[in-house]
């Protein structure tokens, strides 16, 4: 379970402010797939960072299974998997399997545990063929398929994906979508920001809509698409944007 | 602990362009020039030489383009996301790399005792070994330092360049600076790598100065050093992308 409680971060960027998030409330509960919308800017990253433990909040809290991110930031970490779109974070000199016990090793992994969750991993992800092979000769989606793999490396319970199918092809975005399904019925929590309105239609049980920082919609989608009388998600977005601006404007 | 240790020095000694100028280099170097002067006097000096560019290739350049490798691949950012103790992380980094240019060093200077018949003894082995760990430390507080400041590879280049060419030509690392003009061997002062050479050489019975002087001034160089490195840290290069989230952000607007 995650709870956001009036979360409130601002950067100083040059001597000037910058709200990326404003008040932002809202719990996620044990098994659910959020996705997370919103334009460019506005706060998405900022969130999934917050709950990383990457950044702290200026106001409010986070927890992670009832562990704060700022005072219990070690057990928060440990089961958090977290993967940030487009930053793989592998060692090209390193084979995939090396990659995968170094990370092993830095979340504390025994010997015999890495083993195994590589074994599991690979035979998941369909990466056995090239295990053994420097990740500096792999494709896009090998690499991704690998990254996916670290970030699962020590079984966490919550899931962090940043727009984790940008630059990638149809079959390895695909492969991306199936694993969420899988993870799904492992009853993981996955929280995924993403631009494709089809992606969050398909895998997430419910959505968070953010604009410029606010959390303007949070909740689950089947009773989003009977209250708005669609079902077509890209339509409600920007709808409730303008919305939004209108909000803003008055 | 040590797969990390080991994952560090597997990519270290994967790093083909940094073994090149550390190893090979530098042994092409003392075997052609030792033929090609073929003087035993100057041998001993080009030999010392030789181990102090390479350290110091080994420890700049090497440790600055790795950092910023991982930085700009989020290495750090992930290693923010582990438990693992960053501070834990850069130590065993700066291990795994000081024991890997020890190594190398030596390997410079077998291939100077093997083919020019250079007698050293077992102590100064030793000794030479303690003064590479001191030096290299030495460097590669420099290097970190380098690569806070550097926002490329480019960058880096030229950074270093920048302190090897007063370094190497301030000092009396491959010829004396007797004739030349004071300000050289003034300017060479300022910088740890002569102390280096002089430190190198002393233990290895080259000249008859104390090494202790040397260690001094590097022990100093490389606390100040380390502090600005510490100070100076980067966790991410995110300067780049900030500008471009903000450039996004204005597209998006003029869209809507
Ligand atoms: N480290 C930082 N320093 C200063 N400002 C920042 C920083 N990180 C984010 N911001 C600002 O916070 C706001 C929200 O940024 P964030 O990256 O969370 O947006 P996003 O929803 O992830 O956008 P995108 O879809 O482009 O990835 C932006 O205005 C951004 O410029
Ligand atoms: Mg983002």
């Amino acid at each position: 379970m995650i709870e956001i409680h009036e979360v409130t971060k601002k950067f100083q960027d040059k001597k000037k402010f910058v709200t990326a998030l404003k008040h932002v409330t809202f719990t996620v509960k044990e098994g659910q797939v959020v996705g997370l919308l919103g334009e460019n800017g506005a706060g998405k990253t900022t969130l999934l960072r917050t709950i990383a433990t990457l950044l702290t909040p200026t106001e409010g809290m986070v927890t992670v299974a009832g562990f704060d991110t700022m005072k219990n930031s070690n057990e928060v970490k440990k089961r958090i998997g977290v993967l940030f779109g487009g930053e793989t974070g592998l060692y090209d000199r390193l084979t995939a399997r090396e990659n995968l016990e170094y990370f092993a090793s830095l979340y504390g992994l025994s010997k015999h545990e890495t083993k195994v969750r590589i074994d599991d991993l690979s035979r998941m992800f369909g990466m056995r063929d090239y295990l053994n092979r420097r990740v500096g000769g792999f494709s896009k989606g090998m690499r991704q398929k690998v990254a996916i793999a670290r970030t699962l490396i020590h079984n966490p319970e919550i899931i962090l994906f940043d727009e984790p199918t940008t630059g990638l092809d149809i079959t390895s975005s695909n492969v991306f979508r199936q694993l969420v399904h899988q993870l799904k019925r492992e009853g993981k929590t996955i929280i995924f920001s993403s631009h494709i309105m089809e992606e969050v239609s398909m895998l997430c049980d419910s959505v968070a809509m953010m604009h410029k920082g606010e959390l303007v919609y949070q909740g689950n989608l089947e009773s989003l698409y009977k209250t708005e009388g669609s079902r077509d998600l890209n339509y409600i977005f920007m709808s409730k944007l303008v919305r939004g601006n209108e909000h803003y404007a008055s | 602990m040590k797969t990390i240790f080991k994952t560090m020095l597997v990519t270290s000694l994967r790093d083909k362009i940094t073994m090149f100028y550390s190893v090979i280099f530098p042994v092409a170097l003392l075997i052609g020039l030792g033929y090609y002067f073929d003087n035993p006097a100057y041998t001993p000096r080009l030999l010392t030489g030789v181990i102090a560019l390479s350290s110091l290739f080994w420890g700049v350049s090497g440790i600055a383009f790795q950092v910023h490798w991982q930085r700009s691949r989020g290495v750090y950012k992930l290693l923010k996301l582990t438990p693992f103790p960053t501070i834990s992380f850069i130590f065993l980094m700066t291990a795994a790399r000081t024991l890997l240019g020890i190594l190398i060093n030596l390997a410079v200077l077998g291939t100077g005792v093997i083919f020019f018949d250079m007698a050293v003894t077992i102590g100064a082995v030793l000794g030479t070994m303690g003064m590479m760990f001191i030096g290299i430390l030495c460097f590669t507080c420099l290097g970190f330092l380098i690569s806070n400041f550097a926002g490329n590879e480019a960058q880096i280049n030229m950074i270093s360049n920048l302190f090897f060419f007063p370094m190497i030509f301030g000092a009396d690392t491959f010829y004396s600076l007797k004739s030349a003009p004071e300000w050289v061997s003034t300017m060479g002062g300022l910088f740890p790598f002569g102390y280096y050479v002089h430190g190198i050489r002393s233990v290895l019975g080259i000249s008859s100065e104390s090494p202790l002087a040397s260690i001094m001034v590097l022990l100093i160089y490389t606390a100040v050093l380390l502090i600005l490195a510490v100070l100076t840290f980067k966790w991410e290069a995110n300067a780049n992308g900030q500008i471009q989230m903000k450039k996004a952000k204005k597209r998006q607007r003029a869209v809507v």
